[in-house]
C-alpha cells in the first residue's frame, strides 16, 4: 500500500492485517509532524514527552513503519498465539525523539493481537 | 467532545493514563498499556493484562459499560491519541474521537472520568506483579 492510501486511516484502525494473525495499528502520536522540525530544547521535550508521545523521524513515514515491523515480527517469531509483551531493539542510526532527546531505540509491543512501536531513551 | 481543563505543566490529562485498552473475548481479558506515573515507572508505557473475571476485570468492565452507555457505542479498543485525546473504536468500524469538538463538555468530562479509573486500575494490577518496577 502506498503512503497517501495509509495516511487515511484513522488513529488505531489497521495499517495491515499480517497472516499470522497480528495487526499492525496507526499511532498518530508518535508520528512525525511538520512543526516538530522547527522546535528544540522544552517545547520539542514537552511534545515529545510521555503524555504527547515520542516520535520517528520523518523517514520513519508509515510504508517503512510498516515493513520495518512486520520483518521484526518474523525474526520475533510472535504470531496470533503469543501473548502480549514487547521488545525493544537498538539501530545504529537515530529513530526519533523522546523526551526532547534524539534515540535510536524502538520498543515494539503486543497487546492482544495488536503490534504498534515508538522511539524510548536507551 | 471538547477536552477537559488543563492540567499540571499545560498537560490536559496526567498519568497514568490509558495508552490503549483491548477487550480479548477469547483470552476473557483486558489487555492494557499505560502511561504510568513516574513515580511507578520511568518508561513511557507499561503493559498489564487483567483478567475478566478478577476484581479488577469487573472493575474494567464496569467501566468499559459505562463508557459504551455515554458514548453509545459497542467499543472494542480505545486508544490514547496524545495529551487529552483518545479514540474509541467500534466493532461496526465506527470511529469517535473524544477530543472532537462537536460534542457536550459533560460527556467529555465523564468519559475522563471513566479512563482515568481504568487506567489507575491497571497501574495498581502492574505494581502488584512487578513490585520493583518503581
Amino acid at each position: 500500500m502506498a503512503e497517501d492510501e495509509y495516511r487515511k486511516i484513522a488513529d488505531g484502525q489497521v495499517l495491515k492485517k499480517l497472516g499470522s494473525g497480528l495487526e499492525i495499528v496507526r499511532r498518530k502520536k508518535h508520528e512525525w509532524t511538520p512543526e516538530l522540525g522547527s522546535l528544540s530544547g522544552e517545547p520539542l521535550r514537552r511534545i515529545t514527552d510521555k503524555i504527547h508521545g515520542s516520535k520517528f523521524l520523518p523517514q520513519w513515514n508509515l510504508v517503512f513503519y510498516v515493513q520495518w515491523i512486520e520483518e521484526q515480527l518474523t525474526l520475533l517469531g510472535w504470531d496470533r498465539h503469543t501473548g502480549p509483551g514487547s521488545h525493544t531493539i537498538d539501530l545504529a542510526d537515530p529513530v526519533g525523539y523522546s523526551n526532547g532527546k534524539a534515540v535510536r531505540r524502538i520498543t515494539i509491543v503486543l497487546s492482544s493481537r495488536v503490534v504498534h512501536a515508538y522511539p524510548v531513551e536507551s | 467532545m471538547e477536552p477537559p481543563t488543563e492540567m499540571s505543566e499545560g498537560h490536559l490529562v496526567d498519568p497514568p493514563i490509558v495508552d490503549s485498552l483491548i477487550g480479548d473475548d477469547s483470552r476473557r481479558e483486558w489487555s492494557v498499556i499505560f502511561i504510568p506515573e513516574d513515580s511507578v515507572s520511568s518508561r513511557e508505557k507499561e503493559q498489564v493484562v487483567i483478567p475478566f473475571d478478577s476484581a479488577d476485570g469487573h472493575r474494567v468492565q464496569l467501566r468499559m459499560q459505562r463508557l459504551k452507555e455515554l458514548l453509545d457505542m459497542d467499543i472494542e479498543r480505545v486508544f490514547h491519541v496524545g495529551d487529552g485525546d483518545y479514540s474509541f473504536h467500534a466493532r461496526s468500524g465506527k470511529v469517535i474521537a473524544l477530543a472532537d469538538p462537536h460534542g457536550r463538555i459533560d460527556l467529555s468530562m465523564k468519559a475522563y472520568v471513566e479512563l482515568a479509573d481504568i487506567a489507575m486500575t491497571a497501574q495498581i494490577a502492574f505494581l502488584a506483579v512487578a513490585p520493583t518496577a518503581h
